[in-house]
């Protein structure tokens, strides 16, 4: 019993000498180089609320293809920590549902799909007021640049004050780097919608010693002409310079005017024609913009002048009965499609619409069977000047219905040609044939002529 | 309480009785009460253990920080962490060792660990007792580092300038409740980055790590 006692006091001892408690804490974290901030108004959200289809069909159209929605504003604001430069990518997230001719990136984003349909797409401009003082630097531009490669990697900032490869505060939309030089710089930026295709812009700017204001006016008249005014002056110094520009899509070719005159001596112009002329065996017709490797013609049979949507903007078909298409995107769906707006009244298209998925360097051929066409609605009477009786077939010379008669015996014939004759089928086995046909010039704002007719 | 842990040992493995009823008790007693001697220093503590055993400062954008006011550095942030001892005696001061911190060249500061990656130098942390109570009343306390010599007794804050002893003064909580034996000590970490000669380059994680123990 002793020796026992004596083990479980010396085990005792043994336990109470290790019997100090203690606890321990980490305490962890990340420095990070700083990146810009970049925050929407509005959470980023644009809402037009719940729009019903008579709404939306109360809006202009846009090439006639697109129903335009009014504007809405929304902040973008950016925060840095220091004076910066800021770059914005933005970034389509919905770019798989754009319309296939509506390819180029970074001008128009997708609005999503109804089914398997595109919705359409929305555009962003930038008419804001800024005003900044920020209190840093400015890198000595000589020789500097900001770049990235096109894995969408780092920002890397390359000049004189900042080691190569010094790699940028980046984020996927912003990056930005300290400036190694102090200065002050401070601005104003105003930019005023005057309407859907005027645009006021006003700055000023203040950089170390030098104050730079100026003001300048651009619209957009139609798709063919726009045209930007402008004035520029530095503080205190004889140093006006004022300008204008013309740029004018006249169907077949692009022509820019342009005339800069400055204060301090010297004026100067410029013009600028460009526009491409393209033949194949499938037809020619004209450009206003550069060929590519694969391109296409189409066909747009008798009509000339037919506007003609393409990837690169708009082309109209020339005297051959031919539009060009200068470029069109390699193993990629290309949308073609007959602008069927209000000059288009009278044009029917057997094919408007036309998507292409071309090899590279194809040439593809579009047949869009387009025609004038004559639509006239005739009230038509018989012999007595009665009209006829509703819901009477309406036929054309080989017995094909292609009409019935209205109330008052009006009808609608979609292609009148002279020369063929209509008939109206009064009772099974009893026609009669539409003479003394009178018609009436369509009205500026009309969608059809109209005329008489006597049914005998 | 030397007593007390002796017969839990000797009850557990049944003896209880026996002890009590022996004849040789008195010396068993002494014989084990000497086996003991060693162990009469420390206390038995049944938890010392911090608030949060991991302090997490977040993502940091370096520019962004504040200065702080100690010449030199950043502040990334602070956190406020308790440590909480429930012992079984009732001393009149309560001793908690701090100990993993590296001393650095400013006073009051302590580095950050040699396992933060990249850290080096440009980083410290200060250590700051806030308060100190034991069974709800608010204790003075001193701190004494490592080779160096004592702080003024006070009731907080008291800065912690790297390893060193803490010493709360429980002379004015009543022994005879268990008051003195529910200590709690709250301490906030201030973690700094040097303001110049630093500028990071890419992300710069760090570490700290901080132990207290009862002895």
């Amino acid at each position: 019993m002793f020796k026992r006692s004596l083990i479980a006091g010396a085990v005792l001892s043994v336990s109470l000498g290790a019997h100090a408690v203690g606890a321990n804490i980490s305490v962890t974290g990340t420095v990070t180089p700083d990146a810009c901030t970049i925050a929407l108004g509005n959470n980023g959200n644009v809402d037009y609320g719940t729009l019903t289809a008579s709404v939306v069909r109360s809006y202009d159209l846009w090439f006639g293809t697109h129903y335009t929605l009014p504007n809405k504003d929304i902040a973008i604001e950016v925060n840095c920590p220091s004076a910066t430069r800021v770059g914005l990518s933005v970034l389509d997230n919905r770019a798989t549902t754009k319309e296939n001719g509506l390819t180029r990136p970074g001008i128009k984003f997708g609005l999503g799909l109804s089914g398997t349909q595109p919705i359409g797409f929305y555009e962003i401009q930038t008419h804001s007021i800024q005003i900044g003082l920020t209190r840093g630097g400015t890198p000595n531009n000589a020789g500097s640049s900001l770049i990235r490669d096109m894995s969408g990697g780092p920002w890397i900032y390359q000049s004189s004050d900042v080691p190569s490869g010094y790699p940028a505060h980046s984020s996927p939309q912003v990056a930005g780097w300290p400036q190694p030089r102090a200065n002050t710089y401070a601005y104003v930026n105003l930019s005023i919608p005057l309407g859907d295709s005027i645009t006021s812009t006003s700055y000023a700017r203040r950089t170390n010693d030098e104050t730079r204001y100026g003001t300048a006016l651009d619209q957009r008249v139609n798709d063919m002409l726009d045209y930007r005014l402008s004035v520029d002056r530095v503080a205190d110094r004889p140093t006006t310079e004022t300008s204008g520009s013309v740029h004018a899509l006249p169907r077949y070719a692009s022509t820019s005017l342009g005339i800069t005159d400055r204060q301090n001596g010297g004026r100067s112009y410029y013009a600028e024609i460009t526009g491409s002329l393209l033949a194949t065996s499938a037809g020619w017709g004209f450009s206003p913009y550069a060929v590519q490797d694969t391109f296409g013609v189409v066909r747009t049979g008798d009509v000339v002048g037919l506007k003609v949507m393409t990837p690169q903007g708009p082309v109209w078909s020339g005297p051959g009965g031919s539009a060009a298409v200068p470029s069109l995107q390699a193993y990629r769906p290309s949308r073609v499609e007959a602008s069927l707006d209000a000059g288009a009244i009278d044009i029917d298209v057997g094919n408007p619409l036309q998507v292409v998925q071309p090899g590279r360097g194809a040439v593809v051929r579009m047949e869009m069977d387009a025609r004038r066409v004559r639509r006239v609605l005739l009230g038509v009477v018989d012999a007595l000047g009665r009209p006829l009786p509703k819901g009477l077939p309406v036929l054309r010379r080989n017995g094909a219905l292609f009409s019935s008669t209205a109330q008052g015996g009006r009808v609608m014939v979609d292609h009148m040609t002279e020369g063929v004759p209509l008939y109206v089928e009064l009772a099974p086995g009893r026609r009669c044939l539409l003479q003394d046909i009178r018609t009436r010039p369509r009205a500026a704002d009309g969608l059809f002529e109209s005329g008489s007719a006597v049914c005998r | 309480m030397q007593m007390k842990m002796g017969m839990e040992i000797q009850g557990r493995s049944g003896r209880w009785s026996v002890l009590r009823s022996s004849p040789g008790r008195r010396l068993r007693l002494w014989l084990g009460l000497l086996a003991c001697g060693p162990g009469l220093a420390f206390a038995t503590c049944d938890t010392v253990a911090f608030s949060s055993s991991g302090v997490d400062m977040g993502r940091k954008g370096y520019t962004s920080l504040p200065r702080a006011d100690i010449a030199g550095y950043k502040l990334v942030g602070a956190r406020g962490v308790t440590l909480r001892a429930v012992c079984d005696d009732t001393p009149d001061t309560r001793q908690i060792r701090v100990d993993a911190l590296v001393a650095d060249d400013t006073p009051g500061l302590v580095r950050w660990s040699s396992t933060a990656a990249r850290a080096g130098d440009i980083g410290a942390a200060r250590m700051v007792v806030q308060q100190a109570t034991a069974g709800g009343h608010e204790v003075p306390m001193t701190f004494t580092p490592v080779g160096g010599t004592t702080s003024t007794i006070t009731p907080g804050p008291l800065t912690l300038a790297g390893a060193g002893m803490l010493v709360l003064d429980l002379r004015a909580v009543p022994r005879d409740t268990d008051a003195r034996k529910n200590v709690l000590v709250n301490l906030q970490i201030q973690t700094l980055v040097k303001s110049s000669g630093f500028a990071p380059s890419a992300e710069t994680p760090f570490r700290l790590d901080l132990g207290m123990t009862v002895p």
